[in-house]
């Protein structure tokens, strides 16, 4: 038996391809459907970054080779053309890898959250599709496992690295509970709808004002926000504690005394503007008011690549969580191949013994009944005395590298029998 | 009596900065349980402190208010006290990293005090004596927790306008969240600043003969009084608002600092604790 992962990604693979390799929605259940015909265990993983097979299959060769024809039957890609962009983990270092992907270490956004979830929904996926097998399933868990743990031991998913998430750290940052708070969205650019649809979620208020009230209305009843007229802008900033400003206008819509105005109707309540026009809808000179927090792209940019610098200095700790979830299914997989290693063994065993004992008696025909059943029984007792010593050392001592060192040492390498083929280093 | 104090004391120290340690843990890597922890040792903290105090008060009879041993006490005892209500209604556990070193290091200087009360000599003792010293350590109490507050919406602010959020960020408290109980402080703070600087001057009054002498101690006092009305005047305005209402409490501290300890220290003065 051997564990192999195959596949492509975002660093090895461009859109169009993997789009045409995707086997996510519809398209998963039947795949996994079919893998059964390629491999004794498998799972699919699939998401817009990656598309990935995880398999359990016979030999090492023919595995890969099967996989590789089962992605070329699934896409209808020919397999000259998928080659230069798959990427094949044999043993340990597919279990390396999926839980690299699952902590999000191979994530386009370095520990991003999504993935997680879609490991966990791949992992359902082949359950109930019936071809992942209990190797497979103890290697998803432990790679989840893994992936929640690094997001909630180190820093890998902790501040914002996209402008929209970096806006909600900034409300929570100045006015703490988002909940009843008021937001006030200009003009219905992308940025802002997203931060509004973050801030939402949290509870907060949300009324937008674009330049045509149709489509700001339009966008109101689709997300249970309020629409208000153009017009009433400034009486809208004043009422509003967090401002996201995004409109195509060419000169700044939010000017300095209308900040200035609004600040004074609030009362020295902090402001937040954060402005992702392009170009500015909201008068530098406004941050020069008391009071007031105004953040444009760049600085909200500038935050993000901080973050995700601070990021980057948490993969190491990550990594440290990889190895000792590697190290655990290793153990894991060790243990399950004792029993039949033992019996490998004995069958390796007990073919010699057959065979010498045919040769010896061939050699002695003239002996009575007696003598031959005292050779046999003599056979019979060298082996077995021979084996119970080992067989039941290998049984109690958790057989971690033994089972391996048996099969190197008796040449026991069996179709039947689950190997690690790859001897277990640190890397990957 | 000594002895006892000092194990009491020590044992209330060891609490407050084991808490403190626990509450930096449960803010760095955020953890309910960790806070839940830097609790439980904070309330054991309080106990032995109060233990300490109202021993102190039981076995000899005089209240905690006759000399500095007994006031730092009281002083480190509100603070720990309105932090923990604090807590309990708005949840900073960032105020708490900050005020319990502080409450800490305001119990170490006990240390350096006489442990033995003295009573006041009996002169100058009046029935005035447990309002005047027990609201105004009441209101220098709330009037610290505020700076504190202040110090860390400052803080906060600057972070914020400089590098953007970022992990420490998220260890203090919101900005509008320090500047809103602060205010409230100085709010509770406020009258019963006033009502010392009043019953001062009626017990002054009663015993040295003028109610008001402009004695360094009564002027420091009524500066820091004025103070607190500024700010509490102008808290709401646009101008005023944020930065310059931070540093008005910052600077309000360093007037009760003064107005407590530092007039005493020049030794111009005749209010005294030591009952000389």
């Amino acid at each position: 038996m051997h564990l192999l992962v195959i596949g492509l990604n975002h660093t090895t693979a461009a859109l169009d391809l993997r789009g045409r390799l995707a086997l996510a929605g519809d398209r998963l259940a039947p795949a996994l459907a079919a893998l059964r015909d390629y491999a004794r265990e498998g799972a699919i993983l699939s998401t817009c970054n990656r598309t990935e097979v995880y398999a359990l299959t016979g030999h090492q060769t023919t595995g890969t080779g099967s996989l590789k024809r089962f992605l070329t039957d699934q896409s209808g890609v020919p397999a000259t053309e998928l080659e230069a962009h798959l990427y094949v983990y044999h043993g340990v270092a597919a279990v390396r890898h999926l839980c690299r992907v699952a902590a999000g270490l191979d994530s386009m956004i370095l520990g991003e959250p999504q993935i997680l979830g879609q490991v966990a929904d791949a992992h359902e996926a082949a359950l109930a599709a019936g071809v992942a097998g209990p190797v497979l399933a103890q290697l998803f868990r432990t790679a989840i496992t893994a992936g929640k743990q690094a997001r909630t031991d180190t820093a890998i998913a902790r501040n914002a690295v996209s402008l929209g998430h970096a806006a909600v750290e900034l409300a929570r940052g100045i006015f703490g509970e988002l909940a009843g708070r008021p937001v006030l969205v200009v003009g219905l650019g992308e940025i802002g709808r997203d931060a509004a649809r973050n801030l939402a979620d949290q509870g907060a208020r949300v009324t937008v004002v674009n330049r045509t009230f149709e489509r700001a209305a339009a966008w109101a009843t689709e997300t249970g926000a309020l629409a208000r007229p153009w017009a009433e802008l400034p009486a809208a900033l004043a009422a509003s504690d967090i401002v996201l400003s995004g409109t195509a206008a060419g000169a700044p819509v939010i000017t300095a005394p209308m900040v200035e105005a609004a600040l004074r109707a609030r009362r020295g309540q902090p402001l937040l503007l954060i402005d992702q026009a392009v170009p500015r809808d909201v008068e530098p000179a406004a941050a020069r008011l008391p009071n007031v927090f105004l953040y444009d792209l760049d600085r909200l940019q500038e935050i993000c690549r901080a973050n995700l610098a601070e990021r980057g200095r948490e993969i190491e700790k990550v990594e440290v969580i990889v190895d000792g979830a590697v190290n655990r299914f290793m153990s894991w997989l060790d243990e399950r191949q004792v029993a039949p290693t033992i019996a490998a063994l004995r069958e390796q065993a007990e073919r010699i013994r057959q065979s010498e004992l045919e040769k010896a008696l061939g050699r002695l025909p003239h002996l009575s009944e007696r003598e031959r059943n005292a050779i046999i029984a003599m056979s019979h007792a060298i082996v077995n005395k021979l084996l119970h010593t080992p067989s039941t050392r290998l049984k109690h001592t958790g057989g971690r590298d033994y089972a391996h060192a048996l099969r190197e040492l008796f040449a026991l390498t069996d179709e039947e029998t689950p190997a690690t083929q790859e001897p277990r280093t640190n890397q990957a | 009596m000594e002895t006892a104090s000092s194990l009491f004391l020590s044992t209330t120290v060891t609490a407050y900065g084991l808490s403190t340690w626990l509450y930096r843990r449960s803010l760095a890597l955020p953890s309910a349980r960790a806070a839940a922890w830097a609790r439980h040792a904070l309330v054991i903290g309080v106990i032995v402190h109060t233990a300490l105090f109202a021993g102190r008060w039981l076995l000899t009879g005089l209240p905690p208010v006759g000399d500095l041993f007994g006031l730092l006490l009281l002083y480190g005892w509100l603070l720990v006290v309105g932090y923990l209500l604090i807590e309990g209604r708005w949840r900073m556990s960032a105020l708490g990293v900050y005020l319990l070193p502080v409450a800490s290091l305001v119990l170490l200087l006990a240390f350096a005090a006489p442990a033995a009360p003295r009573p006041l000599p009996a002169e100058v003792w009046s029935v005035w004596l447990p309002v005047h010293a027990g609201s105004a350590f009441l209101a220098y109490a709330l009037f610290t927790l505020a700076a504190l507050l202040a110090l860390l919406a400052l803080v906060q602010e600057r972070r914020l306008r400089r590098s953007g959020p970022s992990r420490l960020l998220a260890s203090l408290p919101p900005l509008t969240a320090a500047q809103t109980v602060a205010h409230r402080c100085v709010a509770l703070g406020y009258p019963l600043i006033t009502l010392t600087l009043c019953s001062g001057a009626a017990w002054a009054g009663q015993v040295w003969g003028t109610p008001w002498s402009w004695d360094p101690k009564q002027t420091m006092a009524l500066i820091t009084w004025l103070l607190y009305t500024f700010y509490l005047r102008v808290r709401g305005e646009p101008r005023w608002a944020g930065r310059p209402s931070a540093w008005l409490l910052v600077g309000g501290l360093g007037c009760v600092l003064i107005t407590f300890l530092g007039v005493n220290l020049t030794g111009l003065t005749v209010h005294d604790f030591t009952g000389r």
